[in-house]
């Protein structure tokens, strides 16, 4: 969703496809950061070569934020899914075009946002009429 | 020498990354609501235990198993299952925990884990050596819990107002280590500048940041 957005913001094509490993999201370094982002979320043999790789194309403060940011989206995705906490609204409608595509309702945390009821986390459910 | 900084990166780290990193490491050895220093460092121990078996084919992974002399094994199997296997937690796995803990517990639980592989999966990434655990601190849980919680779907109760996304209320539960995964995330991402589409200044655009930050995302099989 951010992603695509601040693509737009910037007039740069992204393409979302490369998120589930398809491609190289059409940015600048693409290749590179989704190589790094993969073998460290992985734990994956291949980390020591991406990280020299992605050091020596981007440079040492552009290195620095993409392992920040490999090492806190590692520890919200745990806390996320962990407290089963709804999906926000905007990102909710925004995903709507392309979850089905990029396989995220698949996911099994999607389970824990209703996508099928608008605004399904704020909105009180009726209460049942008693039985008689 | 100071924890966390980062002298032998291969590259010059920005100080408030490391100040933040230093701010959860002295909270993580003190006293919790629920858990005391020793316990939250032992589960900041397990949750790093556990992260170095995530390359492992699930098949192995289930076998992993640990005693403590400080924890119970729900508690150890919670920190198991949050780090290796999150995508697979639902809410009637959370109740069961819960349950056994209680939601305070739980979340306080879940923010040691959370952080500790923040943290330690920034320095792999990084490649330099994971910081040695804190000596952990006396004194006892405060058994506090927060007023002003309510419930919007979530497995446990959050603050009931919050300007951002739900994922920074999440831990509502246990506000002060909610504050120091607050500070990482915001010296390691962003906070001030959160809702601005396009970031000047920064080495990476926000394009790159977020093709990062979603790949991550998705290879953990994180929906939110």
């Amino acid at each position: 969703m951010l992603l695509r957005a601040s693509g737009q913001a910037i007039d740069e094509d992204v393409e979302i496809e490369a998120t589930v490993g398809r491609g190289d999201g059409g940015v600048a370094l693409g290749a590179s950061l989704l190589r790094f982002a993969e073998a460290a979320t992985r734990g994956s043999e291949g980390l020591a070569a991406a990280r020299r790789a992605l050091l020596a194309e981007a440079g040492p403060a552009a290195f620095v934020e993409a392992a920040a940011t490999v090492g806190i989206f590692n520890g919200l995705v745990r806390v996320a899914d962990a407290t089963g906490i709804p999906l926000d609204e905007s990102t909710r409608q925004a995903s709507i075009p392309y979850r089905d595509d990029l396989g995220l309702t698949r996911y099994a945390s999607a389970r824990n946002t209703d996508l099928s009821v608008p605004n399904a986390t704020t909105e009180a459910t009726p209460s049942p009429e008693p039985s008689r | 020498m100071t924890a966390f900084d980062h002298s032998t990166a291969p590259a010059p780290v920005r100080l408030e990354i490391g100040a933040s990193h230093r701010a959860f490491w002295q909270r993580l050895a003190g006293p919790g609501a629920s858990w005391t220093g020793a316990q939250r460092v032992e589960i900041a121990l397990e949750a790093r235990r556990a992260r170095l078996a995530r390359a492992n084919p699930p098949w192995l992974r289930g076998l992993l198993t640990s005693e403590s002399d400080l924890l119970p094994p729900v508690a150890l199997a919670a920190i198991r299952t949050i780090v290796l296997d999150q995508h697979r937690i639902d809410r009637a796995w959370a109740r069961g925990v819960i349950e056994e803990l209680g939601d305070v517990a739980y979340v306080e639980l879940l923010a040691v884990s959370a952080q500790t592989v923040a943290v330690d999966a920034f320095s792999e990434a990084l490649g330099v050596g994971t910081e040695p655990l804190p000596a952990p601190r006396g004194g006892a849980p405060d058994a506090g819990r927060p007023e002003g919680l309510s419930d919007i779907g979530a497995f446990v109760p959050v603050a009931s107002a919050f300007p951002g996304p739900n994922v920074g209320r999440a831990m509502s539960l246990a506000p002060d280590d909610n504050g120091t995964f607050l500070g990482l995330v915001g010296s390691m991402y962003a906070v001030s500048d959160f809702g601005e589409l396009v970031w000047k200044d920064r080495p990476l655009s926000r394009p790159q940041v977020e093709l990062v930050a979603a790949r991550v995302s998705a290879i953990n099989e994180c929906f939110y």
